[in-house]
């Protein structure tokens, strides 16, 4: 199925929304004349509904749909809340999770019969009550709830069922749980084989002995044992195997057709039951075809069982992180002593731990991870409300929301977005009359986009509105004084329009005389900066303006370029890193007495970092071959001139605490792999 | 029992820990000293107010370093084997403290200090909280706060 990839998510969501059908149905209860709680309600269900036909569950659509109308007409007050109402609907969630949690099993959605639901659902839209609907739908999900992972007999088992039974011996349905924690399940399942071969005949297993061989099961299956012993006698065989948690025998007497329920009753642990739905031994007629073994399937396919996040404390995972950090110090120093002394031993062993504690890394990384969904989703709602408040037509269009930032990025990005796509709607977008006039849609377009982009996440903001009028910025910035009438007129339009991130831009009358932008646009910048990112923005007059804002993957561990000067050791963020190059002296040219070099044409200028950072001078360093590490902040480049290069490496960023905050050039610190501390470079500084 | 007995005495006494500083013997107050540590790799950092030596790596944080000769405006001195980090905490920053050697942890009768700053000059006198006397010797006790504080004000 194509719509795989989406399964998680769709479950996921669809437990969320039946979370709060059922919170909002309480609700309800408890208040039946509250609107905002039905609306709140009748919102989930239709959700779930979209969601559900999309994914292609046209039952629990329906379903979904049927109660939804239920829904509406309580809405309308075309019926009123009543206790029974409510009972019908709270059976409706009931039936969905049921059904949703059987596709989470891989399961169908079909097992779960509705349609005594649907009726009575129907039948009070109809202004009937429930009542008179026909038979009740919860004994018969009970029923075929329970009949799984009960044995299917066909025709051959019976006869060799009813022969043994004739000859005076006893048939059992065997039911073994093995426990969780057990890791040779086949072994196990062949033990108990095993032992119910010396006390008689096994039959049949569900699943067939071929797939318990094969672990190709869960943790319990059945097992169908004729036998002259009783059933203690069996149960004891069985449960003398370790690793057995529960043993279940049931009597199978083909004649009897009560005798179907304990053999049911078998299975009373197995919830949420895969309600495969086999008919139940006894009353197996002659016609069921012993199509393959439907708890089988559920074995086959993962289980996306519920309830498998988990909110925790962001510190926790920063401690876990720096242990993590710390581990990898420790396993360093480990190498270190197995080569200097040589310990074959040794080393063997740390390769291993060094694929653990990579394991280890990545995955307490990924656990620091969300989609940015998180924060895209409180948008939708600001969007409309907003741009209803402005009398605008606007159309937000959000791509990319599956996208994965570090938590604390994500925790910290919500406000400088809220603050953009303000300024998009009331500043960028114009008024439907004055759209119509410029001849554009009288529907403004507004897009939230999110993506991958090397190693920075790429978040963009963008509209098709008026766009920011550069000669309007410059003659602002130039009232203000930050900059001269010259400066600004020799600045290109890209980078006059980038003069609305200055602080002290934006003031609240800008709002109103410039057309353009300009609310916090100096907040904006300084958060997404705090955040390792950047922002920039590129605009066109009458077609609209983006802005892009760059940010790192993670806060917490970045890729980075190891250099030397003198015995420093300096660690530059590989995502700002365009190109390492190898020059000669002769290759640096001067210009107004500033140091630049030609790189494929391009005139870039070049710091030493030894003097930038004033290095304490231990050996002088006239080498032929100099190391210049080009990096980028948006278009312009510096080079960096260092001794050498060590090497890329991922790094864990550590701040430098209080009373070292705020130092230029620096963006914090990092323990390398030998214990040594080096400092990581801010390279925006640098230019 | 005996716990007690100290806690009692607490009003009227104070456990320093004790150190040297070229001839001279300083103390911080016991409770805000962490822990001490040998002389490992110092990271110079550059921009860092003059007195910071550097970071250290503490078990994986990394923790400044302030070189308290600097500090207090005597003259240096080349490491030596003796030569101590004094891990400090106050008002959850911790600090690393570079000293020449710790002498001891004593416990001094609180009057035994004398809290006159006439002897300290005007530069260093705001690091003084205190002289305290023992046997024949003086232990100048030091405000950890003001030395740790001024780089925040800066």
């Amino acid at each position: 199925m194509e719509t795989n990839q989406y399964m998680e998510m769709f479950l996921d969501e669809s437990r969320e929304h039946l979370q709060s059908l059922n919170d909002g149905l309480l609700g309800l209860e408890n208040n039946p004349e509250d609107l905002s709680v039905l609306n709140e309600i009748f919102r989930n269900a239709h959700t779930l509904k979209g969601m559900s036909a999309t994914m292609g569950y046209t039952k629990t659509a329906e379903l979904t749909h049927d109660m939804e109308n239920l829904l509406d007409m309580l809405r309308k007050e075309q019926l009123k809340v009543s206790e029974e109402i409510i009972d019908v609907i709270f059976k409706c969630v009931d039936s969905l999770q049921e059904m949703i949690e059987n596709i989470g099993n891989g399961d169908g959605e079909d097992l779960v019969d509705v349609s005594d639901l649907v009726r009575q659902v129907n039948a009070i839209a109809k202004g009937e009550s429930a009542a008179a609907a026909p038979a009740e739908e919860a004994p018969a999900a009970a029923a075929t709830a329970e009949a799984a992972n009960s044995i299917q007999l066909n025709d051959t088992d019976k006869k060799v069922i009813k022969e043994a039974l004739g000859a005076g011996m006893l048939a059992f349905s065997v039911h073994v749980e093995l426990s969780d924690s057990c890791l040779l399940k086949s072994a196990r399942s062949y033990m108990v084989m095993n032992a119910l071969d010396e006390l008689g005949d096994v039959i049949k297993s569900v699943p067939s002995g071929e797939d318990l061989e094969q672990e190709k099961f869960e943790h319990s299956f059945e097992v169908c044992v004729v036998t002259d012993k009783d059933c203690k006698a069996v149960e004891e065989a069985v449960g003398a195997i370790s690793e057995i948690t529960k043993v279940v025998a049931t009597e199978i007497k083909l004649d009897v057709p009560a005798a179907a329920a304990p053999v049911a009753a078998a299975a009373p642990a197995a919830a949420p039951a895969p309600a495969a739905a086999p008919a139940p031994i006894a009353n197996t007629p002659a016609k069921a075809p012993a199509k393959a073994a439907p708890p089988k399937k559920v074995a086959d396919k993962p289980k996306h069982a519920a309830g498998q996040s988990v909110r925790v404390d962001i510190e926790k995972l920063d401690t876990l992180m720096n242990l993590v950090g710390e581990l990898v110090t420790n396993k360093v120093r480990l190498e270190q002593i197995g080569m200097t002394h040589r310990l074959t031993e040794l080393t063997e062993t740390l390769e291993q731990m060094d694929r653990v504690t990579t394991d280890l890394q990545s995955v307490v990384m990924k656990v620091r991870m969300v989609p940015v969904s998180q924060v895209f989703n409180r948008f939708p709602r600001m969007v409309r409300d907003l741009a209803k408040e402005l009398n605008k037509d606007i159309n937000l269009t959000i791509e990319g929301e599956e996208t994965e930032l570090d938590r604390t990025v994500i925790d910290e990005i919500g406000d400088p977005l809220m603050h953009l796509l303000r300024n998009s709607l009331d500043h960028g977008v114009e008024h439907p009359d004055e759209r119509e006039a410029k001849g554009k849609p009288r529907t403004g377009e507004v897009g939230l986009i999110a993506r991958h982009e090397g190693n920075n996440v790429v978040i963009m903001v963008t509209d098709d509105g008026s766009g920011i009028n550069a000669d309007k910025i410059r003659n602002k910035a130039v009232e203000k004084g930050m900059v001269t009438r010259d400066e600004a007129d020799a600045l290109p339009d890209a980078d006059a329009v980038r003069l609305i991130f200055l602080p002290g831009f934006s003031t609240a009358e800008v709002i109103t005389d410039v057309s353009g932008r300009g609310v916090g646009m100096d907040v904006v910048r300084s958060k997404i900066e705090s955040l390792g990112g950047h922002v920039d923005v590129t605009t066109k007059i009458d077609e609209g303006s983006v802005f892009k804002i760059k940010l790192p993957l993670t806060l917490a561990i970045i890729q980075a370029m190891l250099v030397k000067v003198q015995d420093e050791m300096y660690a530059i963020p590989l995502g700002s890193i365009d190109s390492t190059i190898n020059i000669t002296p002769n290759d640096i040219k001067t210009v107004q007495n500033k140091e630049v070099i030609v790189l494929r044409g391009q005139i870039i200028p070049i710091v030493r970092l030894g003097e930038v950072l004033s290095v304490p001078k231990g050996h002088e360093q006239e080498e032929e071959d100099i190391f210049v590490v080009v990096v980028h902040v948006g278009d312009h480049k510096t080079g960096i001139v260092v001794d050498n290069l060590i090497g890329q490496q991922e790094i864990v960023i550590k701040t430098l605490g209080k009373l070292l905050s705020g130092l230029k050039m620096l963006a914090g610190a990092t323990v390398l792999g030998d214990g040594h501390v080096a400092m990581i470079l801010d390279v925006s500084a640098l230019m | 029992m005996a716990s007690t007995d100290t806690q009692a005495a607490s009003a009227e006494e104070v456990q320093v820990v004790a150190f040297k500083l070229r001839s001279e013997e300083y103390g911080f107050s016991i409770l805000n000293v962490q822990e001490i540590k040998g002389l490992t790799d110092i990271t110079r950092v550059p921009f860092a107010p003059e007195f910071v030596k550097g970071v250290i790596n503490l078990r994986g944080s990394v923790l400044p370093v302030i070189d308290l000769k600097r500090r207090l405006g005597l003259e240096d001195t080349p490491y030596t084997p003796n030569t101590r980090i004094v891990i400090v905490k106050f008002d959850e920053v911790s600090v690393g403290m570079l000293v020449d050697a710790v002498t001891e942890v004593r416990t001094i009768d609180s009057d035994d200090i004398d809290a006159s700053r006439a002897v300290t000059t005007e530069a260093n006198g705001k690091f003084v909280s205190g002289i305290g006397k023992v046997d024949s010797r003086l232990i100048i006790l030091l405000n950890i706060s003001e030395v740790i504080g001024l780089t925040a004000e800066e």
